[in-house]
């Protein structure tokens, strides 16, 4: 049975597809699919004495089913020291597909990523690792970033030895989405034992677009992503 | 739109690489602080700080680079001072200065994120999208900067004397951020810099600066550029009950923006470039 080219070049998109899907970002537990990180995955002809190929695309033209890939991928955080790992993981796993000639990467910022596009099979991930994500919605409704309510002040000023001013204005609000009143306090709930009673204490944290919360009920600390 | 007319091309370049390298020169002073910070969180804070700007940086420079025939790590690391575009107040030593350190965040990143805000907006496309996803980025900075500023301004006595000691030091230099550059004008009027409050959408100056305020504020900024960074960094200041008091630049500055760097930024530029000139052709 011949299949239509039609129906060859889907396969060949789920492959690729699913392919990507076994490219883990090496900061955290899920694939850069379910972080939403690929934008789009394409199939370019590669035609020998094309001005733009590269050695190892001309090496790849010499072959007829040879097929240039190209992903776009857009990057969690501008700066991200991940993304060159990521090219290269990407890279590797494509070109072991057979008629993959090769593989280009782009960077891009249309669409821009949020954490919105993080898939539910990636957002189950995360939490399994205790990483809490915003619900859905959050990364639009333009809230201002959440309130650290650390303060300092002089020793033994006063009963405590650290007193200082409240440093006032903004409720702990990393609100859960656009309708909700950006003002009002939004709780975060503790990925390990539920509590509402818990606490941001950083919003840097171990990579870019995660912030550090303290469950003061389970007394673990845990991740909850930006909402960026 | 995705082309740019030629002869703004060379006007675009200033602008980003004032840009750029606004960021990677506070980037570089910001990695400073990693192992040094007063706190832990802080220690983190500055490090991840340091990792956006010199990412931003890179990112601005991969689309300028060939525009001038070069590369990003060659603007980054082979360039002479005077080509420099920077403004003076990134360029000052804090002396680990912690006080000093936040009170430049705070002038750095409000500029920064109306600037971003401005360039979002942009008709030329490729600087409007990278622009927009760093404007989202920025906003964690400035509320970085104005939680901090606050808590030192509320805290104790020598918290309080030490951030108003380095706002005392900085104000003066931070007319250079605003010095203006060659054919801005003609960028703004071709949309591919608009101004605060212009261009399409709608959007205000207020929520071009969102997050600017530590506390929520739908008072409008105004749309002249100065006017909003210094509306936008009083009221933190006014809130942390410090003072300091802002101008523009006088006529006739030249600065940074202009290849006239302060004595600071010889030793600076040295020692960030000293890895990458012991053999400028190796590969990282």
């Amino acid at each position: 049975m011949s299949e239509t080219p039609e129906a060859e070049s889907e396969m060949i998109h789920d492959e690729l597809w699913a392919a990507l899907s076994q490219v883990d970002d090496p900061e955290m537990p899920l694939s850069i699919v379910d972080l939403g990180m690929v934008a789009d995955v394409r199939v370019e002809p590669v035609r020998a004495g094309d001005d733009a190929l590269g050695v190892a695309e001309v090496v790849a033209a010499a072959r007829p089913d040879a097929a240039r890939v190209v992903v776009d991928v857009t990057p969690t955080f501008v700066g991200c020291p991940a993304l060159l790992v990521i090219e290269e993981a990407i890279v590797r796993r494509l070109r072991a597909l057979p008629g993959v000639g090769t593989v280009r990467v782009n960077f891009v910022y249309e669409p821009a990523w949020s954490v919105d596009r993080i898939s539910d099979t990636g957002r189950a991930a995360l939490k399994a690792k205790g990483i809490t994500v915003p619900g859905r919605g959050a990364a639009a409704s333009g809230a201002p970033p959440p309130f650290v309510p650390l303060t300092i002040g002089e020793r033994g000023a006063a009963a405590g030895d650290v007193t200082g001013a409240a440093v006032g204005g903004r409720a702990n609000d990393d609100a859960d989405g656009g309708a909700r009143d950006a003002a009002a306090p939004v709780v975060i709930a503790c990925p390990w034992c539920a509590s509402a009673d818990t606490q941001l204490e950083s919003t840097f944290g171990p990579t870019r677009c995660k912030m550090i919360y303290y469950c003061r009920a389970c007394k673990n600390s845990f991740e909850h992503m930006k909402r960026v | 739109m995705n082309d740019l007319p030629a002869d703004l091309k060379t006007p675009l370049a200033e602008l980003l690489l004032a840009l750029a390298d606004d960021k990677l020169i506070l980037g570089h002073r910001n990695s400073d602080w990693t192992g040094l910070a007063p706190i832990l969180e802080e220690d983190i804070a500055f490090s991840a700080l340091a990792q956006d700007e010199i990412g931003h940086a890179n990112a601005i420079y991969q689309l300028v680079a060939p525009w001038r025939n070069t590369s990003a790590d060659k603007l980054a690391f082979a360039r002479p001072p005077a080509d420099f575009r920077c403004a003076a107040v990134v360029e000052l030593a804090d002396e680990f200065d912690y006080g000093f350190a936040i009170a430049r965040q705070l002038l750095c990143d409000h500029f920064d994120l109306l600037r971003l805000a401005r360039l979002a907006r942009s008709s030329y496309a490729p600087v409007a999208q990278l622009a927009a996803r760093m404007h989202a980025e920025e906003r964690n900075h400035v509320s970085h900067a104005d939680e901090w500023v606050m808590r030192l301004g509320h805290g104790g006595r020598e918290s309080r004397a030490r951030v108003q000691a380095a706002l005392d030091k900085l104000a003066p230099h931070a007319a250079s951020l605003f010095e203006p550059m060659e054919g801005q004008e003609r960028l703004e009027s071709a949309g591919i810099y608009p101004a605060l409050g212009a261009g399409g959408g709608g959007v205000s100056a207020a929520a071009a600066a969102g997050g600017a305020g530590a506390a929520p504020d739908s008072r409008e900024l105004p749309t002249d550029m100065f006017d909003a960074w210094r509306t936008a960094v009083q009221r933190v200041l006014a809130d942390a009950g410090l003072r300091a008091t802002f101008e523009r630049p006088p006529a006739g500055f030249v600065g940074g923006r202009r290849g006239a760097h302060t004595p600071e930024f010889a030793p600076l530029r040295s020692e960030m470039t000293e890895v990458a000139a012991a053999d400028p052709e190796a590969l990282w």
